[in-house]
């Protein structure tokens, strides 16, 4: 046992991006970080704990990956300043786990001798060797461990059996760690990146023993997937698909959801006394029941999200959409972190770090909150399900079309926004796009269960706290004081009221201005606001029926269409908020995002309203 | 780059393809490299050998070849070896270098987008890379196919 040490040795993992870092890191520390199969997904610092086999205390640190070491990017130079140590109050970590992928050792090897050149120790981690091996790459290992210089790991960092050889040589490595004292990253000129690729390619030359050319699968679905005409037809497909399976998978489970909840309301207004049944049913069960209904949605969303994510398949729609987010004056990277918002803008407007240039990251983050978050999907879902009949036009099923519709405006009005910012704001040259295509893979079962877990289990969780007190909360204040003219007299109507001026002249009811306070909170909130607050509301009549069906009675089309106008826009999310002005570190930029998004959902909602009473008389 | 050491193997290169940059046809011995060293049309060239599988790759600057592509002009489906860069010390070049762009890497253009033929996904070795037409243009090309 070498627990006497003073304190845990620090091993940190540094390579190219896409090498299988932070699937390393879950495998050892039992960690649960996002992983997927595109470049830059790790855009944090990350540590975790676990023991060698000699029982050693370890703190691994999981770093963004890195082609070199001039840190242009947010992400890069979390990384390189991990590294060198230059982490105030921090020593450099006593051991670089340099990873490479055994597939594209002859491109990436150059950045292992850049990363070696600092004179830390280090061992490289031949990664994804189960991968090289099926295309039938040969690499002789002690070969490239004498003309490196340092230990030479395979790995297969998926499996416990493929991490099991670092695991078996670790407490060796540990124990005869030289004493060095790092040298200054080598200043990375044309003349010294040059030298480095050629010592790196004859290296190449000596140790990869049989070489085949590019993996077969990944060249013949790019050239499905990346035709020039082809695979813009069916990115739009798979999107299309996604928004309709949405709808259509989801029916069954969200009816049964439905009836479940119903039940309960029913027996929770049989408790004795009133006011408790009014608490329970009003309160916490029309509050909770109307957000967990679109639980099914939600789960379909992501599983599509990560199989496209896990796949390989999420940089080739980057591909396919970056001349569009050219012209809007975008960078190509910004694409992944706006798909990712269609998640959550939260993740999103961290993924922005990949980008070099500080003017292309702001813009990003500025539009990021326009992508249709899954936060909207229930207030979407809700509005569609009450005024837009479950009819097909064609084989399509109109719902899902109308669902598209709103994916798509916030899809166009990013790229509108994100023009006119660079014009004017954010104005300068538009960054490069270089970006590598990773191969493509199966998802991996247990990772596709895992990651769809933890979605599941933060929509419960957002369900149980911050929607479940809002909608104790609001039954609280929507019902006292009593008095002769319903939810006006109480506390909620009295705030409702100073604010209904401002919200008639796009169509909203005191009953939705209510509910769009607490739902400032999160999106998803103000569909349990909604929940409670027509509940209090409701007569007999009525409350047999679900919030979509109150809703029928309750409002007019034109008010309904407007209200989804208002979600396309409407900056709802407080989360959002912080995290823009953490990432901006600007108070300035982060009020500008909420006011022009305020605006835009006024002026949209407006126009929605105006038009659509027009049309219907 | 040490061309006055050893005896190589030069990829199957035909010199004799090459001409300058005024399309003077250059006549040289497949394996020699005397003539080269001359001045070409008044001017010497810079002769440039990076190893690659089997044996080196010769990288002639400072003269055109017939077969010198700019990366962003060659056709879905063309191949050929990087042979150079448009700037030496461009921080562009610098970022192309990173990802893994060197001297003697098999390229070979495997998409292009729709609009204006931009980007372009390129397989670089056993790797892909996406690009746009412009950066692709820092990278210089002898074609092989």
């Amino acid at each position: 046992m070498s627990n006497d040490t003073d304190r845990e040795l620090r091993l940190a993992m540094i390579g190219a991006p896409n090498t299988g870092k932070t699937t390393f890191f879950n495998g050892l520390t039992g960690g649960r970080a996002k992983t997927a199969n595109y470049p830059g997904v790790t855009v944090e610092r990350r540590t975790g704990h676990f023991h060698t086999l000699g029982g050693t205390a370890v703190e691994l640190i999981d770093l963004p990956g890195i082609y070199g070491l001039a840190g242009r990017t947010l992400d890069e130079r979390v990384a390189v300043d991990a590294i060198t140590g230059r982490i105030e109050g921090e020593t450099p970590p006593d051991l670089l786990l340099i990873f490479l992928d055994a597939t594209h050792l002859r491109t990436h090897l150059h950045s292992v001798l850049e990363l070696k050149a600092l004179g830390r120790p280090a061992v490289l981690i031949l990664n994804m060797m189960d991968l090289a091996e099926r295309d039938g790459t040969k690499i002789d290992i002690a070969a490239l461990e004498r003309a490196i210089g340092i230990p030479v790991i395979p790995s297969n960092a998926a499996r416990k059996s493929g991490r099991e050889a670092l695991v078996n040589r670790l407490d060796t490595l540990l124990e005869s760690l030289p004493k060095t004292t790092t040298t200054d990253p080598l200043s990375i000129d044309g003349t010294t990146i040059k030298a480095l690729q050629k010592e790196a390619r004859s290296i190449a030359n000596q140790v990869i023993l049989h070489e085949t050319g590019m993996n077969t699968l990944t060249r013949r679905l790019d050239g499905i997937f990346l035709h020039p005409l082809l695979g813009p037809v069916i990115l739009a497909a798979i999107l299309f698909l996604m928004f309709q399976a949405v709808y259509s998978w989801a029916n069954i489970p969200m009816d049964l959801i439905d009836s479940g909840f119903s039940q309960l309301y029913g027996l929770a207004k049989q408790i004795k006394p009133d006011m408790l049944a009014s608490f329970l049913a009003d309160g916490v069960i029309a509050g909770l029941g109307s957000v967990l209904i679109f639980l099914p949605q939600i789960i379909i969303l992501f599983g599509f999200i990560l199989l496209l994510e896990a796949s390989g398949y999420m940089s080739r729609a980057a591909f396919l959409m970056d001349e569009l987010m050219r012209r809007a004056g975008l960078n190509g990277r910004a694409f992944i972190p706006l798909l990712s918002s269609f998640a959550c803008a939260v993740p999103g407007i961290m993924a922005a770090r990949t980008i070099e240039s500080e003017r292309d990251r702001l813009t990003t983050i500025m539009v990021a909150p326009l992508m249709t978050c899954s936060a909207r999907l229930p207030v979407y879902t809700l509005i569609i399900a009450a005024f837009i009949p479950r009819e097909k036009i064609g084989m399509f099923n109109q719902q899902g079309l109308v669902m598209f519709a709103l994916y798509l405006a916030g899809i166009f009005s990013a790229l509108i926004v994100a023009y006119i910012l660079r014009k004017t704001v954010t104005k300068g040259e538009t960054q490069p796009l270089l970006m590598e295509l990773p191969s493509y893979k199966l998802p991996q079962v247990w990772d596709f269960a895992l990651g769809l877990w933890q979605r599941i289990w933060i929509f419960l969780r957002r369900a149980g706290t911050i929607i479940f007190s809002v909608a104790i909360g609001l039954w609280f204040l929507a019902s006292f004081p009593k008095g002769d003219n319903g939810i006006r007299d109480s506390f909620a109507g009295m705030i409702g009221s100073v604010l209904e001026p401002i919200f008639r002249p796009i169509g909203f009811n005191l009953e939705t201005v209510i509910a769009l306070v607490p739902g400032m909170a999160a999106r998803e909130v103000v569909v349990a606001a909604m929940g409670t607050v027509y509940a209090l509301q409701g007569n007999d009549e009525q409350i047999a029926g679900s919030l979509s069906q109150i809703l029928q009675s309750a409002w007019t089309l034109p008010s309904a269409l407007s209200f989804l106008a208002w979600y396309v826009f409407a900056p709802q999310c407080f989360s959002t908020i912080a995290m823009v002005r953490r990432e901006t570190n600007s108070l300035n930029w982060t009020l500008f995002m909420v006011g022009y998004l305020f605006a835009l959902a006024y002026i949209a909602a407006f126009i929605t309203y105006h038009v659509a009473l027009a049309f219907t008389g | 780059m040490g061309l006055d050491t050893g005896v190589r193997r030069y990829d199957g290169y035909k010199l004799r393809n090459y001409s300058d940059s005024n399309r003077n046809l250059v006549e040289a011995p497949a394996a020699g490299l005397s003539p080269l060293r001359r001045p070409v049309t008044g001017r010497s060239c810079v002769i440039t050998e990076m190893p690659v599988a089997n044996g080196s790759h010769l990288c002639f600057t400072d003269f055109m070849s017939t077969k010198r592509r700019k990366l962003n002009e060659l056709k879905r489906h063309e191949a050929g070896r990087v042979c150079g860069f448009a700037a030496h010390n461009d921080a562009m070049v610098i970022k192309l270098r990173e990802i893994g762009f060197a001297e003697g890497d098999e390229v070979e253009v495997l998409g292009r987008g729709l609009i204006g033929g931009t980007p372009i996904s390129v397989r670089l070795n056993q790797t892909v890379i996406a690009l746009r037409t412009r950066e692709a243009g820092l990278v210089e090309v002898d074609l092989t196919t």
